[in-house]
């Protein structure tokens, strides 16, 4: 049998005599006994020394413990440094796209680097592959695995035949660099209908959107296996007060801004990147249709309405951190002139246009952040493109592929 | 605010440890104890801290009732309005949509066709605690077991105490009015290490195990009706210790923490699944529940003082409440019953139970509690025949319920030891003297759960939902 333990004593800790509770430790403290004799500078020492071991101990059971949990939960090697642009991309000479079989977190790639279940290189006879080309927004963010909007378009879909949704997007790449990924690979899996969702905020940054760079060498800016993992998760949990957030972001764009001519800012929509944004759109449109698949355009929406509502002042001093060289309404502005040149080029080519910068921008709810879906957006937005598209193309690039393009115009 | 949490440990424990031993006199400490219970509790929904200051306040003014008057009907006037007053908001918050639905259930089942509203009722986080902790003093109070406080701020942070305010243990007041009178002389260090120390040990049981068995249990349990009998019998077997280190964990965290502020609150597990019998269990689980039921429930009923039949009926009766108390469902009243039934055959064949092997009895008992713990789990009552006809009906189904099975075993095999052959919290730490080498694996398994928690996130207690 156990023998229950009632507590120390019921006597107060105060009226017990303390020579019990003493330990070693106080003498480390340097309060009594085993130490006394010990200048009081070794003390100190010893002291800082104890502690600093006892800190470390710490710190490398949360390493250990990190890896291993991940090891666990993810598969992520236990020497292995994760990193979103290294573990979802692939730099070869193909270009930037998604990694096959590539993981990082939630976030799963098939084995041709999309973000799909898993499929073939050609669509089964009397399937409709839809491919999704855009950037984080479409990769998923917010969304609980298989919330993206892609993966709700096509349960969407799925009372309309047989479809078939292939997530193609990698965060972060521009207009010009979809053409290329598309001529360079997401081509090669036959798609008959290609939803296009551009950031137009990537046309804003320092220097404007370029053609993919030479591949590099994985290993040579591999960080080394000892980069600690803690911070990464240290970073996640680490949620600032609004204060400090808004000063930490003030910081950040001052930094960037520091030391450049005035001249520098995009105070208005910057005419030749929204030209250079509409070149490459059109640019991809007929890259799709060389394919002979049929290219639907899809407005990017935002968290904003125009002008913003004052509490929103915070998430869009936030969203400048990514464009420091444009001010909030240059952003926004931009935002609403690509969409309105979206829709230009749409009509002009007789694309297809899915129009979520009106059906979803202003509503909060729908956003997790400026541009990025929260489950319930993706679902309007999928539900929004599966609406359009049933209407337009699928019927059509069912009965004939080759003639959907056609349908649209 | 959960213990497990990042808010709670790097910023609400450390301000409230400094301010409090900052402050001199037992008074200062009462109201910061009391501000800061609230803090901790209004984090989840300011609103109800209406509530809880209600109760205490209708609660402490019995007790300056009983100090008052002597003469009987006023006394049990405060005994009374008081008891009523914290049963009506339990039973509102708690069980008024459970009697709405039962009521229209057997409407429906006579024939009647009743038309019944869904009362839209959040109920507050540990309710079902603290006005235990308010009835056990009130009813103290009037049986004189306790001299109630006639300062406002000591009961009121004996009831908002936040190391035991959401999930227990059900402290009486009579087990800490010694040490929340000493408050102002309370020695800030001589317990200090063995608080870290119970604290660190139930963060282990909570983040490392019970988070861990949460993550295979919860999606098998999701799915259960597609489970095989040995996919239902692990998912069970897996919240048999889930719910055990969880709810352990807690409690050992309650008491590091009631250490830190020189408090010492009593013992609320002491290794169930050791027990050999089902009285053994009720004195090892949950044990300031089983306490506050046997002395305020049980006993007043009559215990075991008037014959078999009525004592069986006592236990019966006892155990239902003890079910109800848990939770608005049948299920739980169920689950209740059935422990009544086992401790009711119990002591009708307590010889012949007796006789048998240490290690037959233990493991006998611990199947028995598993049986009990999947009506407990199931969130309907067809859930739970369904768990228990593929439990003990062969049935084929999915044979493993995750991926991932070597970290279950493992964890099933950590947890098997702990639990039924190793020391519990207690245990541990009886004649204990700290090493200041014992500092490392504290500060490992510390480094271990912080890790975990940053990258899973903070889980909620099981028992926060009663």
């Amino acid at each position: 049998m156990t023998t229950v333990y009632t507590g120390p004593g019921r006597k107060h800790p105060a009226t017990v005599a303390s020579s019990g509770g003493r330990s070693r430790s106080a003498g480390l403290a340097g309060k009594s006994g085993l130490m006394d004799d010990i200048p009081r500078w070794s003390r100190g020492v010893r002291r800082a020394a104890y502690w600093t071991a006892v800190g470390a101990t710490c710190l490398l059971a949360a390493e250990a413990t990190a890896r291993l949990d991940d090891r666990v939960r993810q598969g992520i090697p236990l020497l292995h440094v994760p990193d979103p642009a290294r573990d979802l991309v692939l730099r070869d000479s193909l270009g930037p796209r998604g990694r096959p079989n590539g993981r990082y977190k939630k976030w799963r790639l098939n084995r041709f680097g999309f973000r799909s279940a898993d499929m073939t290189l050609v669509p089964a006879p009397g399937c409709t592959r839809i491919a999704v080309l855009g950037a984080s927004e479409t990769l998923g963010a917010y969304e609980a695995d298989g919330q993206e909007y892609p993966s709700q378009l096509e349960d969407s879909l799925r009372g309309s035949g047989c479809v078939e949704v292939v997530n193609a997007a990698i965060a972060g790449i521009s207009l010009r660099r979809l053409t290329h990924l598309w001529n360079t690979w997401v081509a090669r899996f036959q798609p008959s209908v290609v939803l296009v969702y551009p950031s137009p905020t990537l046309y804003l940054s320092e220097n404007p959107p370029a053609d993919p760079p030479a591949p590099r060498s994985a290993m040579e800016d591999d960080p080394p296996w000892w980069t600690p993992r803690l911070l990464e998760r240290a970073h996640e949990v680490l949620h600032y007060p609004a204060l400090i957030q808004r000063r930490r972001v003030a910081r950040a764009v001052a930094r960037a801004v520091a030391g450049r001519d005035s001249s520098w800012l995009f105070r208005s929509v910057p005419a030749d990147r929204l030209n250079q944004y509409v070149a490459d759109l059109d640019s991809l449109v007929s890259a799709i249709r060389a394919r002979g698949a049929t290219p639907v355009l899809v407005t990017h929406a935002m968290r904003f309405t125009v002008p913003p509502d004052p509490s929103d002042a915070d998430v869009l001093n936030s969203w400048r951190q990514f464009t420091p060289r444009a001010t909030t309404d240059a952003i926004l502005a931009f935002e609403e002139a690509a969409a309105d040149a979206t829709r230009m080029l749409g009509a002009r080519r007789g694309v297809l246009v899915v129009d979520a910068a009106s059906a979803l921008s202003g509503h909060r709810e729908y956003f997790g952040d400026f541009v990025h879906f929260t489950n319930r957006g993706a679902g309007v937005m999928a539900g929004l493109i599966a609406d359009r598209l049933r209407h337009a193309v699928l019927r059509s690039s069912q009965a004939s592929p080759a003639e959907s393009a056609d349908a649209v115009q | 605010m959960l213990f497990n949490s990042f808010v709670f440990l790097c910023l609400f424990l450390p301000v409230t440890y400094v301010v409090f031993w900052a402050l001199r006199t037992a008074s200062a400490r009462y109201v910061w104890l009391t501000i800061t219970g609230y803090v901790f509790y209004g984090y989840w929904d300011a609103r109800f801290c209406l509530l809880m200051a209600f109760s205490t306040t209708v609660s402490y003014l019995a007790g300056r009732g009983f100090l008052r008057w002597t003469d009987a009907r006023r006394r049990r006037l405060c005994l009374v309005l008081p008891i009523v007053t914290d049963l009506s908001l339990l039973a509102f918050f708690k069980y008024a949509n459970f009697a709405v639905e039962t009521g229209a259930g057997i409407a429906r089942l006579l024939g009647v066709a009743a038309q019944v509203p869904h009362f839209n009722i959040v109920l507050p986080v540990g309710i079902s605690f603290y006005t235990f902790h308010t009835i056990t003093y009130i009813v103290d109070g009037y049986r004189g077991v306790i001299r109630p406080t006639k300062n406002f701020f000591e009961f009121s942070a004996y009831v908002s105490l936040f190391s035991q305010l959401v999930a227990g243990p059900i402290v009486r007041f009579r087990q800490i009015e010694q040490d929340l009178e000493n408050l102002g002389h309370a020695d800030r260090t001589r317990w200090l290490r063995t608080g870290i120390s119970f604290f660190v040990i139930g963060l282990v049981e909570k983040v490392l195990v019970a988070d861990t068995f949460a993550a295979f249990v919860d999606p098998a349990f999701a799915r259960y009706a597609t489970l095989s009998t040995l996919g239902t019998w692990a998912a069970v077997l897996g919240y048999t210790f889930q719910v055990y280190f969880d709810f352990s964990g807690y409690s050992d965290m309650a008491v590091g923490l009631g250490y830190l502020f020189g408090l010492r609150i009593p013992q609320n597990f002491n290794s169930p699944y050791k027990a050999l019998d089902p009285s053994d269990v009720w004195r090892r689980w949950h044990i300031s529940l089983s306490s506050c039921l046997r002395d305020y429930l049980y006993i007043p009923l009559g215990g075991s003082r008037h014959g078999e039949w009525r004592t069986y009926r006592n236990l019966m009766l006892t155990m239902l409440l003890g079910g109800l108390w848990h939770g608005a469902s049948w299920t739980y009243i169920i689950w209740g019953g059935y422990h009544g039934a086992l401790l009711a055959l119990y002591r009708r064949f307590a010889p012949q139970w007796d006789a048998l092997s240490a290690r037959v009895r233990q493991g006998a008992m611990f199947l028995l509690f598993v049986v009990g713990l999947a009506v407990f789990r199931a969130r309907s009552f067809e859930m739970a025949t369904s768990l228990l006809r593929t439990m003990f009906a062969p049935t084929h189904g999915d044979r493993l319920m995750f991926s991932g099975s070597g970290v279950f075993l493992v964890t099933l095999a950590i947890a098997v030891w702990w639990s039924m052959v190793g020391p519990n919290a207690f245990e541990y730490h009886a004649g204990w003297r700290w090493r200041p080498r014992y500092a490392f694996p504290l500060a490992a398994a510390l480094g271990a759960c912080l890790a975990v928690m940053a990258g899973a996130g903070s889980s909620p207690f099981l028992y926060y939902q009663f």
